[in-house]
């Protein structure tokens, strides 16, 4: 396509003739002080908390600070061409973003502007950034579960749509890839992905962007990005945008949201720059003091509505906190941990030991989900953490010497084995009816006969035997929605079968390593 | 920054005090007279301003210049603040008190500018206007700035009135590059 310069003169020509300006009516104020990213103004009288004001150069601003004479205002762009005694415009508008399906499969600002190269929104609707969270008549409590895909959660820590799961832990301890292998697992599930990153490397952003793109997760997901290199107020305004953005599906739409913030450490970290510039007091490792409402009021608009009142409809939080060298005591951790219905734990030894997900099951809770959880999954999530908190109790002891009964040795064994098999490949989200039937193998001790380092062979050869042979199985798990006596004894009957085949091929391979 | 809440205290006070004996008018001229005085001789400014030296020393300066010239009040006014040292907010108390005693005899000031002076007739219909729409007494200051290039702008406190060629050109500049705008929100 090209444009002769000569159309765009006519088109400009034709802007000018029609163009009508009359009188303007404006609010203005003078810029008396403006320091890295923050303004003092004068005047601005009738300003509202969270406005945009613009600059006379054109770059917009928030007013945050409402004091007797001035207001100070955080900057949204480069703040290096406004001069103290500039004027300062209001806009009569409150912060707010676009909303509705033209987002979705979109990368976003935290204003709602493209990051993708693709062409504008259009979107109709607006949302301000920040709206009160729902009161409490017209929640319900949550009882539908979110799959993650992963067995280590789903079994153990689940998550019901509505909920706030943090996800916690050092750094390069697969936090973000949890999120993506959700966001994957909800294709076909009906739920809407918000991903906000937040003072993420860019590179990282269009890494995850990558993946969702090649499993086909973009079609259900929104993107907000506010990347390391953006100011500060970009950076504290991204989760409300995408909170926001998540709220129109939920009250309007009535879907299922699933927002994962990316993460809070780095949000806290952009308040914490704002508060210093508008000169509020600093507290406890010079956050201000209200760094708890920060997070509380973002994590308190997660919800599942009341199907009758408000025609259902759930947001479901997923924040997410680096700690360093885990210490979860920190200010930030301890807050969200506080705020949050339970936590994932993410471990570092755990991670470098080969245990991924690097899951510390101990410290790792979720105190809403259990009751989401599908019948089938609780059946088997019972025993499996009583086996695991055995092996946890024995395993410090049993370092020590080898002298050990074979009531011991049978618990470390299985405590082994069904750590196995809540190890899970990254992209590898598996569904729930297969969960429930690998976790039962080894809770039943079907693979306690079966050499530790083979387990995880065993159980994927034996998931891909059920699905080929006995499809029947997973069916039948999957639309009652729990183990009745019928389907187990089935289930018992494919192991054995699938055993007598597997235990020829590692037999013999048993026997040729000793 | 000098803080205004300083000042307005000071100002307040005077403000309630000129108002009881109905002195108001008169003690508004007085500051208005000390706060031009001041500007106009920088050495009288510097010296009353300056810490070193003795507040007897400015007192006496103060009874010398200002005595038998302004109300007896204005005089004790001046001789409180040498006292305690808010010498560098005389400005802006009498700034503030002019605020105080606007407010409480319903006139505001409006700032009128354009780019050729313009006749006496129109400024005061303009002021009748303006008066008429706020439903309180307008004061307007007539100003010229050729930046405005024609028409008026009027500002009334913090809201500005643009029917200007600058304000039109300003409009018409951000249309056209619409579409590219920085950070712009639609």
């Amino acid at each position: 396509m090209s444009i002769r310069p000569e159309e765009i003169s006519a088109l400009i020509k034709q802007q000018i003739e029609s163009f009508e300006a009359g009188v303007q009516l404006d609010d203005v104020g003078t810029v008396i002080q403006i320091a890295d990213g923050a303004a003092r103004v004068y005047g601005l009288e009738s300003v509202m908390a969270m406005e945009l004001v613009q600059f006379s150069n054109g770059v917009y601003g928030m007013a945050m600070d409402l004091a007797e004479d001035t207001v100070g205002v955080v900057i949204l762009g480069p703040y290096t061409g406004i001069k103290e005694g500039d004027e300062v415009r209001r806009t009569g508008r409150i912060v707010q973003v676009p909303v509705g399906p033209e987002l979705l499969g979109r990368v976003v600002n935290p204003l709602g502007q493209p990051l993708d190269g693709g062409p504008e929104i259009k979107a109709t609707r607006f949302r301000p950034i920040e709206s009160p969270a729902p009161g409490v008549i017209y929640r319900q409590s949550v009882n539908e579960p979110l799959q993650t895909g992963w067995k280590a959660i789903d079994s153990m820590i689940p998550i019901g749509r509505g909920q706030r799961e943090l996800i916690i832990g050092d750094r390069q301890t697969g936090k973000t890839s949890l999120i993506v292998d959700t966001i994957i697992n909800q294709k076909d599930q009906n739920v809407i992905c918000i991903y906000v990153a937040i003072g993420q490397k860019a590179s990282t952003v269009a890494g995850v962007v990558e993946t969702l793109k090649k499993y086909g997760a973009m079609d259900y997901t929104v993107v907000v990005s506010a990347t390391a290199s953006e100011p500060a107020p970009l950076l504290y305004i991204a989760p409300y945008a995408g909170c926001a953005i998540g709220e129109y599906f939920m009250y309007e739409e009535h879907r299922d949201v699933l927002v994962a913030y990316d993460d809070l450490t780095k949000h806290a970290w952009a308040y914490r720059e704002l508060a210093l510039l508008l000169r509020r007091p600093p507290g406890r490792e010079a956050y201000p003091g209200d760094v708890f409402y920060l997070h509380s009021r973002l994590l308190e608009r997660a919800a599942r509505l009341h199907d009758e009142l408000m025609g259902g409809g759930s947001l479901t939080a997923l924040p997410v906190i680096e700690t360093q060298a885990g210490d979860i005591s920190a200010y930030i951790p301890t807050n969200v941990i506080s705020i949050t219905d339970g936590q994932i734990f993410l471990e570092a030894d755990l991670f470098y030991s080969g245990i991924r997900p690097a899951i510390d099951v101990g410290r790792s809770v979720s105190r809403v989900g259990s009751s989401a959880q599908t019948k089938a999954m609780k059946q088997v999530a019972r025993s499996l953490r009583l086996d695991l908190a055995q092996y946890r109790e024995l395993a410090a002891f049993a370092q020590f010497g080898s002298d050990l009964d074979k009531a011991t040795q049978a618990r470390l064994a299985r405590g082994q084995r069904v750590t196995e098999i809540l190890k899970q490949d990254e992209r590898q989200p598996m569904p729930m009816e297969e969960q429930v039937c690998a976790i039962y193998l080894g809770i039943h001790g079907y693979v306690d006969d079966i050499p530790v380092e083979q387990v995880r062979a065993f159980e994927s050869q034996f998931l891909r035997y059920l699905r080929t042979s006995r499809p029947e199985i997973l069916e039948s798990i999957r639309s009652n929605r729990e183990i009745t006596a019928d389907n187990e004894e089935a289930l018992k009957s494919a192991i054995a079968e699938f055993k007598r085949t597997f235990g020829g091929g590692s037999g013999a391979s048993a026997q040729a390593a000793s | 920054m000098k803080n205004r809440t300083i000042a307005r205290r000071y100002a307040r006070g005077l403000f309630l005090l000129a108002r009881e004996h109905d002195l108001a008018e008169r003690i508004h001229q007085d500051l208005r007279a000390i706060v031009e005085a001041l500007e106009q001789n920088p050495r009288l400014r510097v010296t009353l301003e300056h810490p070193q030296v003795p507040p007897a020393r400015k007192r006496q300066l103060i009874e010398a210049v200002f005595g038998g010239r302004v109300s007896s009040y204005a005089l004790n006014f001046l001789r409180l603040v040498v006292r305690k040292r808010r010498e560098p907010y005389l400005a802006l108390i009498a700034e503030e008190f002019g605020r105080i005693y606007d407010e409480a005899r319903g006139v505001r000031h409006a700032r009128l500018t354009s780019a050729v002076p313009l006749p006496g007739e129109l400024v005061e219909r303009t002021a009748r206007e303006l008066s008429r729409a706020l439903g309180v007494d307008v004061r307007v200051h007539a100003e010229v700035d050729p930046d405005v290039i024609g028409g008026l702008v009027v500002q009334v406190g913090d809201r500005r009135i643009d029917a200007s060629l600058r304000g039109r050109l300003r409009a018409l500049r951000q249309r056209l590059a619409a579409g590219r705008t920085q950070m712009g929100v639609s």
